[in-house]
């Protein structure tokens, strides 16, 4: 009996200790476990890496931006070549694909606005500099028409002069509401 | 190579905690056995028992601080790779399989086993691995570090993280159940289970 063993060393001791040895006892491991050991531990040396994203999620996103742009790009080709999206007739040669920057610039077409305050609300939108100019437009639409009287960007100095003189009102009432007999109490 | 003595082997701790990679390369040389062995008692698997072994030495590395002065090594890194094994263990767990050409010879064999049919002594090992590979992980990890490395009843406590009592209560209640797989064996010879009653 061992003086370790809880349990008297009957023939059931000697077959688990037997079993054991024969089965496990003299297996050792492959030399490539210090192997990898050591790259574990170089990694583990190395700088955090500053992403944290997996690089799985990475190259779908990237191949998806790269696609998007090459769809967009053969999009903007059509637009600049409209009819250009069949066969070509002949022995004429397809352009290479390449994207032209100046593709990029689409011209906008602003067609039968008249109402001031359409006008109003582009001369808002657009740079307070700008400086309003007619167009015919197309062929088969009217010229467009603007008003003469313009109201100055709301940014310029023009337009901030008359803002101010809005929001400023020297009257606490209205010159029309004394002549109608000054303001009514709800 | 073993340390000639455990100064030797507090020294070598004491190297590798200063991150000398060559002192800690002496002890995975130590100890790479009896844990690649733990780790293949426990899983039945070389692969994982290889994974195991690297991933405990690994961790040993990165907490070596941790190690208190003038101890061994063996029940820490022991204690990791149990750890590390319990998953693999369950892993396979629910992922168990008989192999159908065993369980067939079961079903056809004979009530009573005949003289011709025992098995060799060599091969009675066998029976007694089978028999302990159906046993649970904690039973299983005590029997493996009583009977296969020799740890005393309280390394395997400190190992294992519980009291003295349970460790033997688990050898105990692991021993039962060898007792009473083995016993149910038809495979066994007749003397032979006659000494387990």
């Amino acid at each position: 009996m061992s003086s370790r063993n809880p349990h008297p060393d009957d023939e059931l001791d000697g077959l688990i200790r037997g079993a054991l040895q024969a089965r496990i006892g003299k297996q050792e491991p492959p030399d490539r476990v210090w192997t990898q050991i050591q790259l574990g531990l170089e990694t583990d040396k190395a700088p955090p890496r500053r992403l944290s994203i997996p690089w799985s999620p990475l190259v779908a996103q990237a191949a998806l931006t790269l696609l998007l742009v090459m769809l967009g790009g053969l999009g903007l080709q059509r637009l600049s070549n409209p009819g250009g999206g069949g066969p070509l007739p002949g022995d004429a040669l397809p352009l290479a694909p390449t994207l032209d920057v100046n593709q990029l610039i689409m011209p906008v077409e602003i067609i039968g606005i008249s109402d001031e305050s359409d006008i109003r609300l582009l001369r808002t939108l657009s740079k307070p500099n700008a400086i309003p100019r007619v167009e015919t437009g197309a062929n088969d639409h009217p010229p467009l028409i603007i008003p003469q009287d313009v109201p100055p960007h709301p940014w310029s100095p023009e337009g901030r002069l008359l803002a101010a003189e809005h929001s400023a009102a020297p009257y606490a009432v209205m010159p029309s509401e004394l002549d109608s007999g000054g303001p009514t109490e709800k | 190579m073993p340390p000639s003595s455990a100064n030797d082997e507090i020294k070598l701790i004491a190297r590798a905690k200063c991150g000398d990679l060559e002192a800690f390369e002496t002890l995975y040389g130590i100890y790479k056995g009896p844990i690649y062995r733990t780790g293949l008692a426990v899983t039945g698997d070389h692969l994982a028992a290889e994974e195991i072994l690297q991933e405990t030495f690994l961790r040993a590395f990165k907490h070596m601080q941790n190690v208190r002065e003038g101890v061994s090594l063996s029940p820490w890194l022991q204690r990791i790779a149990v750890n590390l094994a319990y998953d693999c263990w369950a892993a396979r767990r629910r992922h168990w399989h008989v192999d159908l050409d065993v369980y067939i010879e079961q079903l056809i064999a004979p009530a009573v086993a005949s003289p011709e049919q025992t098995v060799e002594d060599r091969e009675l090992y066998g029976l007694v691995y089978e028999a302990i590979d159906k046993l649970g992980f904690k039973q299983r990890v005590a029997l493996v570090l009583f009977y296969l490395h020799d740890f005393s009843l309280a390394e395997v406590a400190e190992i294992m993280d519980c009291p003295v009592g349970t460790v033997k209560s688990r050898l105990h209640h692991a021993r039962e159940n060898l007792r009473r797989e083995l016993l149910a064996d038809q495979r066994l010879p007749q003397g032979l289970a006659y000494e387990f009653t």
